[in-house]
């Protein structure tokens, strides 16, 4: 498989008043072409800053790409993001156009005082040589395509005028209308209802495989992991800590937190009285990340090289990776 | 159960809110928060209320307390042996009758006032309804935050200092300092983690028989109302369309809006395939219901008689209750094997 997207020991640091807040701390992962890597973890992991750090996004000061790169491959070239100005023309013709991202919460990131014919018709006649009547006709094309329905008319409504739902519809149609090799997608379905969450999930599907668009789709709920990816990479404390095939890592996770994350779940076929088994205790600060695995304090099988040496993310035989010692056994060779 | 009357009994309760469309419109319209709801829980039970954003079911929770008082219809709460309405009941009688019935709200970071030590507010309800003296406040407030799994030295701190899932607990024992017999949790755990939230279900089990509690537990993942509730209403528009003991709900759904509900939950295994029913559109808006059933523009199975006449709440056998013409007739989907 080709790779669209390489992260290498990305790091990004956030220096403030309280301290340096280590968001994202050696993190390395691959997007392929027309696939979907869901990254999945709790609030505060860094999944979100790995995210912006993508779109050459994170706000300096407080944060900074302090090591690492991101590789993204373009159609004849191979360019560092990490390298790039993140200002520049060369991140500004990729940002929104090669590369596009959905963020959680649409009444916030679609502006209030435009229509949204007006804002995906901006993000088209930004990056394509194209006359404002054929953006236009993109923007209606682009609505009816992510299932508004009169998208002529709706075209000309103001971000007030619809429904959470058809927002995100909305900024599903902005974001794919320069046709993106790779689409973010940060939470997008967790400001909404289940039941319009289940269409927005349906939809982004259907739209990947027709537009061949990668996607990198940010999550904390396991549920949606198992319908929209092919690979799941979690983590834990700006570090990925477990990553394989969705089928794999759901029906047989190798690290403690993943199992910790499983069993806390309920699940619709538990006999009523069954109890959760939560994962003890609370994320340590990221400003005061411990020694050792970040996980130790609250692992039920911690042992004493948890608490003394960070594990690295190894391979399994299986080609699965996890970063934990119980499994250094059977990795396949040490990385020096 | 025990031959106990219920606990709460919540008989045809109509919450309407006026609102004004906009600045030139003169003439209020009416939003049909809770329209013509009855339930009742029996003491010792969890009753889940379930529903999507705006139907209703925080409105419901709110007025169970009279935190709003509501349109028309009676709520009927049971004092040891004494029965009080608490929709007729003056302010002072009430302040009397409130003790038994607290709310955990969802979002612990807004519902702790900052500026207050934890001490002083799991203290603050005691003071309120003023019968304690300072050495029992003062012992009370430690059993209750050792009951919630915190420690004696978390008193003197203030909310901020604390994460999420901690200030939740420091809610939940503010509302069980004076012994209330009814808790309504109003999303209780939705802004939490899921690691954090499983602790915080836990809690509220243990805490539950400890106390010999009952819920009213408010929700919009069916899932976490499935793991703690006996029984579950479903809310949509402002009404029950279907009410159940948890294990029928679940095994066979009466309602196509139950149905479509429980097959939009996101399930975390990629063998699971569940015939899913896309729901077409968005929900209406309250202030202008559709006629008949309020679900049937959404609704795959409808039929002319949908939007014409409005289905009742019928018993069909074993306390399970659904508002639809069909539910006799319809095979729907389940999510048990």
């Amino acid at each position: 498989m080709e790779p669209l997207l390489q992260v290498k020991a990305l790091r990004v640091y956030f220096y403030t008043e309280e301290g340096t807040a280590k968001a994202v701390d050696g993190v390395d992962f691959e997007i392929e072409r027309e696939q979907t890597l869901a990254i999945v973890g709790e609030s505060g992991c860094g999944k979100s800053v790995t995210a912006l750090s993508i779109m050459g996004l994170v706000r300096d000061p407080p944060g900074r790409v302090v090591g690492g790169s991101i590789l993204y491959h373009r159609s004849e070239s191979i360019l560092d993001i990490v390298k790039q100005n993140s200002r520049g023309p060369v991140m500004r013709s990729i940002r929104g156009n090669e590369i596009a991202m959905i963020f959680q919460e649409p009444m916030t990131s679609l502006n209030p005082v435009y229509t949204i014919g007006n804002q995906i018709v901006e993000a088209v006649m930004l990056h394509q040589k194209v006359r404002p009547r054929e953006a236009k006709e993109r923007a209606v094309e682009m609505l009816r395509a992510v299932g508004i329905s009169t998208p002529e008319r709706r075209v000309n409504s103001f971000p007030h005028e619809l429904s959470g739902g058809m927002r995100q519809r909305a900024m599903v149609a902005m974001a794919l209308s320069c046709n993106p090799s790779l689409l973010i997608a940060d939470e997008p379905t967790t400001a909404l209802d289940v039941t319009i969450q289940a269409q927005v999930i349906e939809l982004m599907t259907s739209l990947r495989a027709k537009f061949h668009t990668s996607l990198m789709f940010i999550t904390h709920d396991l549920g949606i992991v198992a319908n929209i990816a092919d690979e799941v990479a979690v983590m834990y404390l700006g570090k990925i800590v477990e990553k394989g095939a969705v089928r794999d890592v759901l029906h047989g996770p190798l690290h403690p937190y993943t199992q910790g994350l499983m069993s806390s779940i309920p699940s619709l076929h538990d006999k009523k009285g069954k109890r959760l088994v939560p994962i003890n205790g609370i994320v340590p600060s990221p400003y005061n990340v411990p020694a050792g695995c970040a996980f130790a304090a609250r692992c039920p099988r911690v042992m004493d090289t948890c608490v003394k040496i960070v594990p690295e993310l190894m391979e399994m035989p299986s080609g699965r990776k996890v970063a934990c010692w119980l499994h250094a056994g059977s990795r396949m060779e040490v990385r020096s | 159960m025990s031959a106990l009357p219920p606990l709460l009994v919540v008989d045809s309760l109509k919450k309407y809110f006026a609102v004004r469309r906009n600045a030139q419109e003169r003439g209020k319209s009416l939003v049909q928060a809770v329209d013509d709801v009855s339930f009742s829980i029996d003491q010792g039970e969890t009753l889940g209320l379930v529903g999507e954003s705006g139907c209703g079911k925080t409105t419901v929770g709110r007025t169970v307390l009279r935190l709003y008082k509501p349109t028309s219809g009676h709520i009927y709460f049971r004092v040891d042996d004494d029965c009080f309405d608490i929709t007729s009941l003056s302010q002072g009688k009430l302040k009397g009758v409130r003790r038994q019935m607290q709310i955990i709200y969802q979002d612990p970071y807004s519902s702790l006032n900052p500026r207050m030590t934890i001490g002083s507010l799991l203290e603050e309800p005691m003071i309120v309804h003023g019968t304690k003296s300072k050495a029992e406040r003062k012992e009370r407030v430690l059993s209750i935050l050792n009951a919630v799994g915190m420690k004696a030295e978390h008193a003197r701190r203030y909310p901020h200092e604390f994460s999420g899932g901690q200030r939740q607990r420091i809610a939940i024992a503010r509302s069980l300092v004076l012994h209330p017999s009814l808790v309504v949790a109003d999303e209780p755990v939705s802004s939490l983690d899921v690691s954090i939230q499983a602790q915080v279900l836990n809690l509220l089990e243990d805490l539950q028989k400890e106390f010999k509690l009952t819920y009213l537990f408010i929700a919009h993942n069916l899932s976490v109302v499935k793991h703690i509730s006996d029984r579950i209403a479903v809310m949509y528009l402002g009404k029950i369309v279907e009410m159940a003991r948890t294990d029928d709900l679940f095994h066979r759904p009466r309602h196509p809006y139950t149905e479509a509900l429980m097959s939009a939950i996101p399930v975390p295994d990629p063998d699971f395939k569940m015939h899913r029913i896309a729901l077409q559109g968005d929900v209406p808006s309250p202030m202008n219901p559709p006629s008949g059933c309020r679900f049937h523009p959404r609704c795959r199975y409808a039929q002319t008689r949908c939007s014409n006449e409005e289905p009742r709440l019928n018993d069909a056998g074993n306390g399970h209750f659904a508002a639809c013409h069909f539910m006799e007739t319809l095979t729907l989907d389940s999510v048990s094997d």
